[in-house]
């Protein structure tokens, strides 16, 4: 009963003490089933009372985060927590434990920022000592070589580092300022250097060399600051060079032992935080620690806070409150001292949320209903019947047993475990869809006879091939599906087209009955009897005269035997005519006698005539009575009034407690004060329905069309590759046919199992929402959102 | 015409300003604003706006300057987005928005490096989207050397070809028989404001004179108009502060200096222009401009610039009133389809809720009371739309 219509809730008033508010929080969490109300959906989360709160789990996530980069940079593995709920259950702790995790977590972000920084100084010492020496040895190279003249001449020098991106502007400033009376040398450094940002950057020496002159000097030391910070001297003297370069490389040395030391230390922290316990890393058992208290805390802030003490509204499914009021009176164990949270029953003041508990197999056909529309609530859900009718109308579309029998065996691959773990895991909740549409598309493959576009012969055709004609067995019918033998007859599209569109048809009928036939159900669960006599009753008629006798008609004609077909008379002309010419004998009648078709086909048309006025009218009539005779009654609104003052709502729901629960019902919508508004919009609703049942109708005529383009692709594919050269047989007939099989097997996989397959799905999507569901659905409902600690994810999840 | 091509080179780029437009801070986000209490409170609203994941990374009690700089940051990465999915024309035309800013960055460089600012912190007061990599050069500057530092650092500049044509323009404003000795002096009392204005109104007509020969017909007609409003607002701007200017003593050199700074471009030049020139009271230049749009009611608010020393926090100076007018019209910018007109909207715009957002801030952490005027002087983008 639970998915035919969404679970029975309770409406209950949850008071929990300040003191125990976390407490409280903590217990419900763990139960599935608490729907909490937010108390002023507009109030922005900044000015609720645990705000701050949120916000240092927020800054607590983000040094996780920052902590989970680092390890992302240093490669290390960690593990994800597989079963959340364990793990909390675990480690449950009071509302001091977040304090605890607060602090531990920011102490080793902290040490590992400090880290950090040791490294970047570090790092920045080393660039440093780095660049003195390769100034150095370049300066001692160029000497060497002729600067000794040089000097002579009266030049002098200035070396330093630049970036190699500023190569070129520094040239040409240096150029600029000096006129061209400047030497410019430039040396690249082959190892990269390492900034602040991790970024690896090009840098090199440059050298100048130029007349001497103070001016000159002062601006080009301008320019080299305005580019570089690091200022170098060298020493003059040879010897004095060398000591300063064995000196730097010492220096190097140390540093590069020293940054090794603390990679290496960081690299084990991070490994410590890496380690399993309570079967996942730290550093995820903490993610999700912490997740939970911001979830809880979250979920807190929905709840009124007056005088140290939340109210809140929660929704419960019957029958779970003995269990969250037994968790609550044992939430403090021993220790009386401490109060509880209480919850109160209240009476329904607003519409309940929809709650349907679904498991994997119910779930991505629940979720085909839910993406149109949340069912309203105890209202019977599509998403039941869906179940079957959906892949069975897919499968009506992809009727082929070997492409059915393909998507049967990947359905099975999804079930596996496997599957979670390979690239199609985005596929794995749509399982058991793909399962059933893979089953139903055999099985109407079966019925059409169609492997592969090629007929099968499975219990032995009841034609015999006799000169090239076909000629039927005595008293013999082929057990199931289509004869064979049509297979290779020349008017098998004809035949076949016929049988589909007539298959179509009924289904369709069938279909959107039982539509009406569910709303026939609705009304009478709302005891809603105006609807019931006024729209349901109308509507069925109306189908089944019309639609529904076309449908008799088809079963009728299969079932008579003609001599010559061309006596058979034509089941669309018989229905024009039963319209158009109603007191006309038919010529061709399908019953015995024309008279008796004219007869009940007469009935059928008064009957039809007769529903739409009692559809059009009578309910904006009984409305109008009703208004007649009590004129000061007001229509109650389903909607309480959001502006309500609270005292007078609390005065409300005291006086209603003490009243015998009444049955809730929900009215239907259509509760207009305006009697012109209501007539508008029944008269729409008459037309669209009478319209639509014939549009609807024609709508159906897609399974045929989806069906026919189905196996004439596969066929078009099947002779355009294999079938002559299968046809050929022999050694080349083989050779043939190992060559053009991938092209068929490619063709197969991304045109009939991958777009075709998309396509039927969305056309049965289509006649699920449109055609099927408007004759009943209201969809006009708001999902149950619990309150769970379900809803907490691990990372690995997300990815 | 413009419609059916535009989209094909620049539609991407639109797409996404029409999409930041969505980031502007509503009137009821300001409410909040002003309600805050404290620093901290604010950043943790800006963190809820579209601003979030510029502050994530600053402790709560941020300093106004850093906050100014971290929005602006934000702009100017959105803008370099937008940048560099841009083609053609689109390129040209952002890199000329950008010429703006650096001006300013470069004139606030040469201001600082004058007061002998170190050049640490003036590197780190620069405004991101008017970054260029010459900029740290421009400490080569020595004295007041303004030709020099033409010569070696602006000269590969986007904005040399303004400089020259500046120090052009100084220098051949000098009497007949100048000396070297002249021109130091020169540019020794040369003001950086001056620099500015005249630059920037050299990038106005430069951009106006591209606008006019590169762009199709709808992004014409939106930017001529923004840009001959935004001429003519400057032009009253430059006649209204020298109205009573010490400095311009002789009726003369009012009338030299102001024919120097005022663009050459907008609708009240050429028709007012012998007008405005003379004009020498705040009566006068109102009727000199009166016959020219709503020039005149704009004008009928603004105080008397003689009255200068009177001005206080309440007073709604010509400035703002010039905001809220241009606001007006950026938003209005927003309205037509295929047009560049929004890019330079929504940059005018933003500038303005930067501004907006950094006078409360410094309202908040000065702790005025609730109903102090200065709480009422933001300038909300789009609010013009609702009336």
């Amino acid at each position: 009963m639970s998915l035919f219509r969404s679970e029975q809730m309770e409406f209950y008033n949850l008071v929990i003490p300040r003191e125990s508010a976390w407490d409280v929080m903590n217990t419900l969490g763990y139960f599935d089933s608490v729907h909490i109300i937010d108390h002023d959906a507009t109030l922005p989360q900044i000015n609720r009372p645990f705000s701050n709160y949120v916000k240092r789990c927020d800054d607590v996530l983000q040094k996780i985060e920052q902590i989970d980069d680092e390890m992302r940079n240093f490669k290390i593995e960690k593990k994800y927590c597989p079963d959340v709920i364990d793990l909390l259950k675990k480690r449950n702790g009071s509302h001091k434990q977040f304090e605890e995790l607060e602090q531990d977590i920011c102490k080793v972000a902290d040490d590992l920022e400090h880290q950090q920084q040791t490294l970047t100084s570090l790092q920045e010492k080393k660039n440093t000592i780095r660049e003195n020496l390769e100034v150095l040895r370049n300066a001692v190279a160029f000497q060497n070589e002729d600067s000794e003249e040089a000097s002579l001449l009266g030049f002098q020098k200035m070396v330093g580092v630049i970036l190699k991106e500023d190569e070129l502007r520094f040239k040409r400033i240096i150029f600029r300022i000096t006129k061209g009376n400047i030497h410019v040398e430039i040396m690249d450094i082959q190892e990269q250097f390492i900034q602040q940002d991790r970024k690896s950057v090009q840098k090199c020496v440059f050298m100048l060399f130029y007349p001497c002159g103070d001016l000159t000097q002062k601006k080009i030391q301008r320019v080299i600051e305005s580019f570089s910070n690091n200022k170098f001297d060298i020493p003059t003297s040879s010897e004095q060079q060398a000591q300063r370069i064995t000196m730097l490389e010492n220096q190097l040395n140390e540093a590069d032992q020293l940054l090794h030391l603390t990679i290496t230390q960081i690299n084990k922290r991070l490994q410590d935080l890496s380690e399993i316990k309570h079967n996942c890393s730290w550093i995820e058992e903490m993610r999700i620690l912490v997740t939970k208290e911001k979830y809880l805390y979250m979920n807190l802030n929905m709840l009124n806070m007056t005088n140290s003490v939340f109210h809140g509204q929660i929704w419960l499914p019957q029958g779970q409150d003995q269990k969250i009021q037994q968790a609550l009176r044992n939430l403090h164990g021993n220790d009386k001292q401490l109060p509880s949270g209480q919850i109160q029953e209240q009476q329904i003041q607003s519409t309940p949320p929809t709650y349907y508990k679904l498991n994997s197999f119910t779930y991505p056909f629940q979720e085909i209903v839910n993406t149109y529309g949340i069912p309203r609530y105890k209202e019977i859900n599509p998403g039941l019947s869906t179940i079957i009718t959906f892949p069975f109308l897919v499968g009506v579309m992809f009727g082929d047993v070997g492409h059915g029998l393909l998507l049967f065996v990947c359905g099975l691959y999804l079930t596996t475990e496997e599957a979670k773990k390979s690239i199609f895991s985005g596929l794995v909740p749509m399982r058991y869809m793909i399962l059933l549409i893979g089953f139903f598309a055999c099985y109407n493959g079966l019925i059409y006879n169609d492997f592969l576009s090629i007929s099968l012969n499975l219990f032995g055709s009841c034609y015999n091939l006799v000169d090239d004609e076909y000629q039927i067995k005595e008293d013999c019918v082929y057990k199931f599906g289509i004869d064979p033998a049509w297979g290779s007859s020349t008017n098998q599209l004809t035949f076949m087209n016929s049988f589909k569109m007539k298959l179509a048809v009924i289904i369709g009928v069938t279909h959107m009955t039982f539509g009406i036939i569910l709303k026939g159900f609705n009304t009478l669960n709302f005891n809603n009897y105006t609807d019931f006599f006024c729209e349901f009753i109308p509507q069925f008629l109306l189908l089944t005269c019309s639609f529904g006798y076309m449908d008799f008609l088809l079963f009728l004609k299969w079932c008579t035997k003609f001599e010559d077909t061309k006596d058979a008379p034509s089941v669309i002309t018989t229905m024009i005519d039963m319209v158009l010419r109603p007191f006309d004998v038919p010529e061709k009648p399908l019953f015995e006698s024309g008279e008796q078709q004219r007869f009940i086909q007469l009935i059928l048309l008064t009957i039809i005539i007769l529903c739409i006025p009692i559809m059009l009218i009578t309910k904006p009539l009984i409305f109008n009575l009703n208004k007649k005779n009590h004129p000061y009654q007001q229509i109650p609104s389903q909607v309480p009034d959001d502006d309500a003052n609270p005292e007078q709502l609390q005065n409300d729901m005291q006086k209603d407690q003490s009243q015998p629960h009444s049955k809730v019902c929900i009215q239907q919508h259509n509760q207009h004060d305006d009697i012109g508004e209501l007539i508008v919009h029944q008269s729409i609703e008459t037309i669209e329905f009478v319209l639509g049942s014939v549009s609807n109708t024609a709508s159906y005529l897609r399974l045929w069309a989806l069906s026919l383009a189905h196996s004439q692709l596969a066929e078009v594919f099947f002779s355009m590759t294999l079938a002559s050269h299968i046809g050929e047989g022999g050694f080349f007939g083989t050779i043939g046919s190992i060559v053009q099989f991938p092209g068929f097997a490619l063709a197969t996989f991304g045109v009939l199992m991958c777009m075709d397959l998309m396509e039927c799905f969305l056309h049965a999507l289509r006649l699920q929402w449109v055609e099927f569901q408007s004759k009943f659905y209201k969809a006009d409902g708001y999902l149950f959102k619990a309150y769970s600690f379900t809803n907490i994810k691990s990372n690995q999840q997300d990815d | 015409m413009d419609l059916c091509v535009f989209g094909v080179d620049d539609g991407y780029a639109e797409a996404i300003i029409r999409g930041l437009r969505a980031s502007f801070l509503s009137e009821a986000q300001y409410q909040q604003m002003k309600n805050c209490a404290s620093i901290p409170e604010l950043k943790s609203f800006l963190e809820e706006t579209d601003y979030q994941n510029c502050l994530q990374a600053d402790n709560p009690q941020i300093p106004t300057s850093i906050l100014r700089q971290r929005l602006k940051k934000k702009l100017a990465d959105e803008f370099e987005y937008i940048e560099a999915q841009s083609t053609g024309t689109l390129t040209k035309y952002l890199f000329h928005l950008r010429c703006r800013f650096m001006i300013d960055n470069v004139v606030n460089m040469i201001e600082g490096l004058k007061n002998k600012i170190d050049i640490e912190i003036l590197l780190s007061n620069i405004d991101p989207l008017g970054w260029f990599p010459e900029i740290k050069n421009i400490k080569v500057l020595e004295g007041d050397d303004y030709s020099s530092l033409y010569r070696d650092v602006l000269i590969d500049t986007p904005i040399g070809v303004y400089f020259m044509k500046f120090l052009e323009e100084s220098i051949e404003n000098l009497h007949e028989n100048r000396t070297l000795n002249d021109i130091q002096n020169l540019f020794r009392e040369m003001k950086p404001e001056y620099i500015r204005t005249s630059l920037k109104k050299m990038w106005l007509e430069d951009f106006y004179s591209f606008c006019e020969s590169e762009l199709m017909a709808t992004s014409q007609e939106v930017l001529l108009e923004l840009l001959k409003f935004e001429a003519d607002f400057k032009t009253i701007q430059v006649i209204y502060n020298s109205i009573g200017n010490r400095d311009l003593n002789t009726a003369a050199k009012i009338i030299t200096t102001r024919k120097q700074l005022c663009p050459t471009i907008g609708n009240l030049y050429p028709d007012c222009e012998k007008l405005y020139l003379q004009a020498m009271t705040l009566d006068t230049l109102r009727e000199a401009v009166k016959g020219c749009d709503n020039y005149r009611d704009l004008l009928k608010d603004a105080p008397d610039p003689l009255k200068r020393e009177e001005f206080n926090v309440q007073t709604k100076t010509l400035d703002d009133i010039m905001y809220d007018d241009e606001c007006r019209r950026y938003a209005l910018a927003f309205d037509g389809q295929g047009s560049y007109g929004v890019f330079y909207a929504y940059l005018k715009l933003k500038e303005q809720e930067i501004r907006n957002i950094i006078w409360l801030a410094e309202m908040i952490s000065r702790k005025l009371a609730k109903n102090h005027p200065g709480w009422k002087k933001i300038i909300i983008p789009f609010s013009h739309l609702g009336k």
